[in-house]
């Protein structure tokens, strides 16, 4: 009898966690989001503790991973535990969850393949996939995003991008996911903005493969578009090139839809941001990620009426990614909030900065 | 009478001649036997690592890396590499007698590039992730990229960052520097005035002019500052560990254990450290 007893509280008690009542986002800019990575995150608390800094900082937009190859392990057999507790934290702290679903499980593709591939054959198990889960979350998740930069090789399971391929799949998943859910709104994939050159092995240019998927007929296959703006070295209000990779680049997306007729179609930055990586090339001094930050948020806010969320990457990470990644973020595995956490809630607030000169 | 001995030997092979002739055919022997073993021993390492087999018959070490960060990998418009990574690299490849050859891929690609084949080695600053332990093979570490504490070496006071106690830490803000000497002060209950500018290079002039008892940055800021002056040291252990290592796939160990061999080597013979200098 002692020896239970000692065995029950030797182990470590667990948090409990009540998700509480429905909270509310307070902000003077709606548009403000962020992408969290709670896809790895196992211990509930730190889901809730993440998604309430989250609504503290005041974002109501989140982007959120959720891989097909940890929900259905098996074929047929679904396993939403994880989903539900990310999905029901994030509507109890009022937040909108933008839901981007990839990641091929193992018995979706050869052997030795990446989880990044996916090929025709198993093109109709992710649309049911997607069918399944838009079902499951009907009238808690009205966004979804289809795939993710499927013009780079690596997110195409290093073969080389197929705007066709990457269509063909687009138009199947949408038809299922409205059999789902008709109000669902279904995001095109955001592309990586990249230059790379005509015939690259690693990627398509952007503006190009996003050409060559209205030429395959993608445009009655979506109802908004997913961006990703990264700014690199270059504020915010730097201008629009073809031939630059910046944060206005996200302005040459919209207008090529508008060229194809979309232009009413909303869009949504699902990734985007600054880095203030030491020794990065592509990064900034941290004071200046803090000035760029706000001055994104606040740019969507008052210049962009086509977008309706500027959902940076990347909120926090379960644990530190041990690369440049982990100077994206804005809140540190220990739940310690970066001065940028600290200077975008001054920002929804309207509170004076602690960093900031302005 | 036949001039052949009760041997069966011809005469004229008796005694020393067949002494060599015996020598001959114990030779011929011994070289068959050692083609077979030889053989043998290359089927295995071949199974044992098909990659190493195939860097030594193409003459070829594919490295992949994400040419962004100087100084350990850049690439120029040209497409040319240079960096401390590639010194190593290349130092590996004429080691083996082989050719150096470079892919640039984004680092989030590196892992994913590796496994598929494209490429035999990482090395790309790439910090040891003790969570990808089952899926790679890593080496052991050629530099500690971690936080550290830089002061004037005129300065005795200081031997770590517990003789901060009081004392005015120059950080840039925002950086992971910043952070971590909040922390710190925060768990060993110091207080201690934390200078965080918003230039980097504001932060080291404070600790030149006197204005700042210690500067925390990482070693690689640590050494730029440092480099071509000897005003400024480092003091103590490093505050933070971030070794960077090569990494391979688990199906070469033996690609590995050359890595390893010549790391330790250079390590001990000042090699690593020349290359280090050329950089840092």
């Amino acid at each position: 009898m002692l020896f239970f007893i000692l065995l029950t509280l030797s182990g470590q008690p667990k948090r409990l966690v009540v998700i509480g009542p429905k909270r509310a986002v307070q902000t003077l800019n709606p548009k403000i989001g962020v992408h969290t990575r709670l896809t790895d995150e196992v211990e509930e608390w730190k889901i809730q503790r993440t998604l309430a800094m989250v609504r503290e900082m005041g974002s109501p937009w989140i982007v959120e991973y959720f891989p097909w190859g940890y929900y259905e392990p098996a074929k047929g057999r679904y396993d939403w535990a994880h989903a539900d507790m990310v999905i029901d934290h994030a509507v109890a702290q009022g937040l909108t969850v933008i839901a981007r679903i990839d990641f091929v499980p193992q018995w979706a593709r050869p052997e030795e393949t990446t989880f990044r591939y996916l090929d025709r054959d198993h093109f109709a198990d992710y649309a049911n996939f997607v069918y399944a889960f838009v079902k499951r979350y009907q009238g808690k998740v009205r966004h979804i995003i289809i795939w993710n930069e499927p013009n780079l090789s690596f997110e195409w399971g290093y073969r080389l991008p197929d705007p066709e391929a990457y269509t063909e799949l687009l138009c199947l998943v949408y038809t299922r996911a409205k059999e789902a859910d008709p109000q669902v709104v279904v995001l095109a994939a955001g592309l990586a903005p990249t230059l790379a050159p005509p015939g690259s092995e690693w990627g398509m240019d952007d503006l190009l493969f996003l050409e060559r998927m209205y030429a395959a007929g993608a445009g009655s296959c979506f109802d908004g578009m997913a961006i990703h703006a990264y700014g690199l070295t270059f504020p915010p209000d730097d201008p629009a090139d073809p031939q630059e990779i910046n944060y206005a680049r996200a302005e040459l997306i919209h207008e090529l839809m508008a060229r194809h007729g979309d232009g009413q179609k909303p869009c949504y930055i699902t990734e985007g941001g600054w880095n203030d990586h030491p020794r990065w090339t592509k990064a900034v001094r941290p004071y200046s990620r803090l000035e760029y930050t706000v001055r994104a948020y606040e740019k969507a806010l008052a210049e962009w009426d086509w977008c309706q969320a500027v959902c940076l990457w990347a909120f926090r990470y379960p644990w530190p990614q041990k690369s440049y990644q982990d100077y994206f973020a804005f809140v540190t595995p220990e739940f310690v909030p970066k001065p940028v956490y600290t200077e975008v809630r001054h920002y929804a607030r309207g509170e004076p900065f602690e960093y900031l000169e302005h | 009478m036949s001039r052949r001995r009760r041997t069966g030997w011809p005469l004229h092979l008796a005694g020393r001649s067949r002494l060599r002739a015996l020598l001959w055919i114990a030779v011929a022997c011994g070289a068959v036997l050692f083609l077979v073993l030889a053989l043998r021993l290359l089927r295995g390492a071949l199974q044992r690592d098909p990659t190493w087999a195939r860097i030594q018959h193409d003459r070829v070490l594919r490295v992949g890396m994400d040419a962004s960060f100087p100084p350990f990998g850049v690439v120029d418009e040209q497409g040319g590499f240079s960096g401390l990574d590639v010194d190593l690299a290349t130092a590996l490849a004429e080691r083996w007698g082989v050719q150096a050859r470079f892919s640039n891929v984004g680092f989030d690609g590196l892992y994913d590039a590796l496994k598929i084949g494209k490429f035999d080695l990482i090395i790309s600053a790439l910090p040891y992730d003790r969570t990808m332990t089952r899926d790679l093979l890593y080496s052991p570490s050629y530099f500690n990229a971690g936080q550290v504490l830089l002061a004037r070496s005129d300065d005795q006071r200081l031997r770590s960052f517990d003789d901060l106690e009081g004392k005015v830490v120059a950080v840039e803000l925002g950086s992971e520097a910043h952070q971590l000497v909040r922390r710190l002060a925060r768990d060993k209950g110091m207080r201690l005035e934390v200078s965080a500018q918003r230039e980097a290079e504001q932060a080291v002039a404070l600790l030149r002019q006197g204005q700042a008892d210690a500067l925390v940055c990482d070693r690689v800021t640590a050494y730029g500052y440092m480099r071509g002056t000897d005003d400024l040291c480092l003091v103590g252990e490093p505050l933070t560990d971030e070794p960077y290592v090569i990494a391979a796939r688990p199906d070469s160990p033996l690609l590995m254990e050359q890595v390893t061999e010549a790391l330790d080597e250079w390590r001990g013979n000042g090699m690593l450290e020349e290359m280090l200098g050329r950089w840092f």
